[in-house]
């Protein structure tokens, strides 16, 4: 009798749930709009909106799409990387003109599903130093290294210990690179500053980036960046608890930790998705890397966290490097992944 | 400096352990009444959820804990009515639930992810900076022991999970003791999940609890059903993470997942040194009444 009960609770809600599913199917969406275009964006993270820096910045990129060209954007979430392919293969047949790739990790479902639909373009929204050799792609790709070197010397300028501490969640290639830039952006200003790199060894586990970053602050750390997921609110606590400092990764993350934020070294997502847009619209979207270079960057508001001075002093540096007064040697750190 | 370095490691190994060892005394409470409690990784997911809407929304850390609280006795219910009262397969049910609540979890959390994407505030240490969990978690471990090996409550629900069917011609009311032993698994992991939220990273992201109801699941194995050696179990967990950590800042130069690998292999060897467990002879058989 339970038993009776008990299917029969469950298959109406399982009737409900797919009919409240099939209600907020809107079947408009994925029929031809003539007038609109449709931008697919696929990430590998859920929750782009408020996840890690880079994801974020990406997300509201897209916004811009909808808001200023009134394009149809779709987004699909933590698609794992072996589906990207099949994912942006679904977008461009259902008629999409553009397909988003918001990770440098995203090559290879670019590179597979690119050739399949020649009318469809495939962006790499990340870094990218190759495209593959057909027409219908091209990449919007931030200079990690320039990036990091701006970090470094915000960071840099405002320690009062100086010892930056910056965690990662996994040594991938462009977090390598940009590291790098950090030590020698410090360095170019402070040259006895040490940088402790720390790597968590994934993405999104808070508890684990808590605690790399409170052995960071141990060790005399005082302003820390991260690079990585949904992990970062973990460096955020430890920093706050630790009462140091963080600078924020590509979107203003004041709103999330207004006692840690130092500042954020911003990345002018407006201006990179205008000009993707501009290009699609004049059809002189073609397969090129366009470089995200020291002028797409820029500092978020201090909210007094140093003094006039010091903001100014950082500020000042920044503009020198932004004009090219000054230049940042490239120099890569290998040892900090280790052997 | 050896001396402070090994106190800083031991409060970072009873950091990770302690939302494990909540999570481990409902494993237990649970196995010993002969359910197995696979479902308490959603739980503990709920829970964790559960403590940061409560604390952001209610304003307070008492709201949270009541959040906490309702998640697992909701949890609890579900639980116990679907794998003690129908009955159905414990194990089958409980990784559905794992999944349901991952699902369930997630979504809630993007309907109110303006809200609940900030820091909560701390809540203060009482003891050589250890939080109240860490303290609750050390005591509820006593109390457990005591509760189980030393009260008559304690031995009527070993009874329940020994032998079901010898418990119910002794006078115990099987279905009622699996059902309360199933609310309390669950609020205890539940408990777990706000200890990791918001006693710890004070936050919460989609499945923050990355498998820790599993390991506490483990902890209780390698600890023989026991509570006093599931701590301990938990801590050497516990102290794998943190070394892990630790180990790259040794500078050894050695490539980052060398260390990040050491507390799964240390999981392995102790899981596997600890050799054949019995369980409660009863556990995970659903009851009948004959």
């Amino acid at each position: 009798m339970l038993r009776k009960w008990f299917v029969s609770i469950v298959v109406f809600l399982v009737m409900t749930m797919l009919g409240l599913a099939l209600v907020g199917f809107d079947g408009k969406q994925l029929e031809a709009a003539p007038s609109k275009v449709r931008v697919g964006a696929i990430y590998s993270i859920a929750n782009p909106e408020r996840a890690g820096g880079w994801d974020r910045a990406q997300f509201a990129g897209l916004q811009i799409l909808t808001k200023e060209y009134g394009w149809e954007v779709s987004i699909a979430e933590s698609v794992p990387f072996p589906k990207l392919a099949e994912i942006a293969s679904g977008y461009a047949d259902k008629g999409f003109e553009i397909v988003v790739f918001t990770s440098s990790g995203h090559y290879d479902g670019l590179a597979e599903a690119a050739p399949k639909y020649p009318k469809t373009n495939f962006l790499m929204m990340s870094v990218a130093s190759k495209l593959p050799e057909v027409p219908n792609v091209a990449a919007f790709s931030p200079d990690m290294y320039i990036y990091g070197a701006l970090v470094g010397i915000t960071a840099a300028k405002a320690s009062k210990s100086g010892v930056i501490g910056v965690v990662g969640g996994v040594p991938i290639p462009a977090l390598k690179l940009m590291f790098s830039g950090i030590i020698e952006g410090a360095r170019s200003v402070r040259p006895k500053v040490d940088v402790i790199v720390s790597w968590v060894g994934d993405w999104v586990d808070l508890a684990k980036h808590r605690e790399v970053t409170l052995l960071q602050a141990r060790k005399g750390a005082d302003v820390f960046f991260t690079v990585t997921g949904p992990g970062t609110m973990g460096v955020y606590e430890a920093v706050e608890s630790a009462k140091g400092l963080v600078i924020g990764y590509a979107a203003d993350w004041h709103s999330d930790a207004p006692k840690a934020v130092l500042t954020s070294v911003l990345v002018d997502v407006r201006k990179m998705y205008k000009e993707m847009a501009d290009a699609f619209l004049a059809k002189t979207l073609h397969r090129k890397i366009t470089k995200i270079d020291a002028s797409y960057f820029k500092l978020a508001d201090f909210r007094g966290k140093v003094s006039a001075g010091v903001e100014k002093d950082i500020q000042d540096t920044i503009n020198k490097i932004q004009r090219g007064e000054i230049t940042i040697p490239v120099k890569m750190h290998p040892d900090i992944v280790g052997k | 400096m050896i001396e402070s370095w090994w106190v800083d490691l031991l409060l970072a190994a009873l950091r990770a352990a302690t939302p494990l060892i909540f999570c481990a005394l409902g494993i237990l409470v649970a196995e010993r009444a002969g359910v197995l409690h696979i479902g308490v990784e959603g739980v503990m997911l709920a829970g964790a959820l559960a403590a940061i809407i409560g604390t952001v929304l209610g304003g307070n850390p008492w709201a949270g804990m009541l959040a906490t609280i309702a998640a697992g006795i909701i949890a609890g219910i579900i639980l116990a009515f679907i794998s003690v009262s129908l009955p159905t397969n414990q194990v089958v049910i409980g990784i559905a639930f794992n999944l349901v609540s991952l699902g369930v979890t997630s979504f809630l959390f993007r309907l109110l992810a303006k809200q609940l994407q900030v820091l909560v505030p701390a809540i203060p240490p009482l003891l050589f900076g250890l939080s109240p969990f860490a303290l609750a978690a050390i005591v509820l471990i006593v109390v457990m022991w005591w509760f189980l090996f030393w009260t008559g409550p304690g031995l009527k629900l070993r009874s329940v999970g020994e032998n079901t069917h010898a418990a119910h011609a002794s006078g115990i009311n099987v279905v009622y003791v699996r059902f309360a032993a199933l609310i309390i698994a669950s609020v205890l992991a539940a408990l777990g999940g706000a200890a990791l939220t918001m006693g710890w990273v004070r936050s919460f992201t989609d499945n923050v609890t990355l498998g820790r109801g599993f390991i506490a699941l483990a902890a209780v194995y390698f600890g023989r059903w026991n509570p006093l050696l599931a701590l301990s179990a938990c801590l050497i967990f516990g102290a794998g993470e943190a070394l892990a950590f630790r180990g790259q800042g040794t500078g050894a130069g050695l490539n980052p997942h060398y260390y990040l690998m050491l507390p799964y292999i240390l999981t392995l060897l102790v899981v596997g040194l600890a050799g054949m467990a019995r369980g409660p002879g009863d556990a995970g058989k659903p009851y009948l009444r004959r």
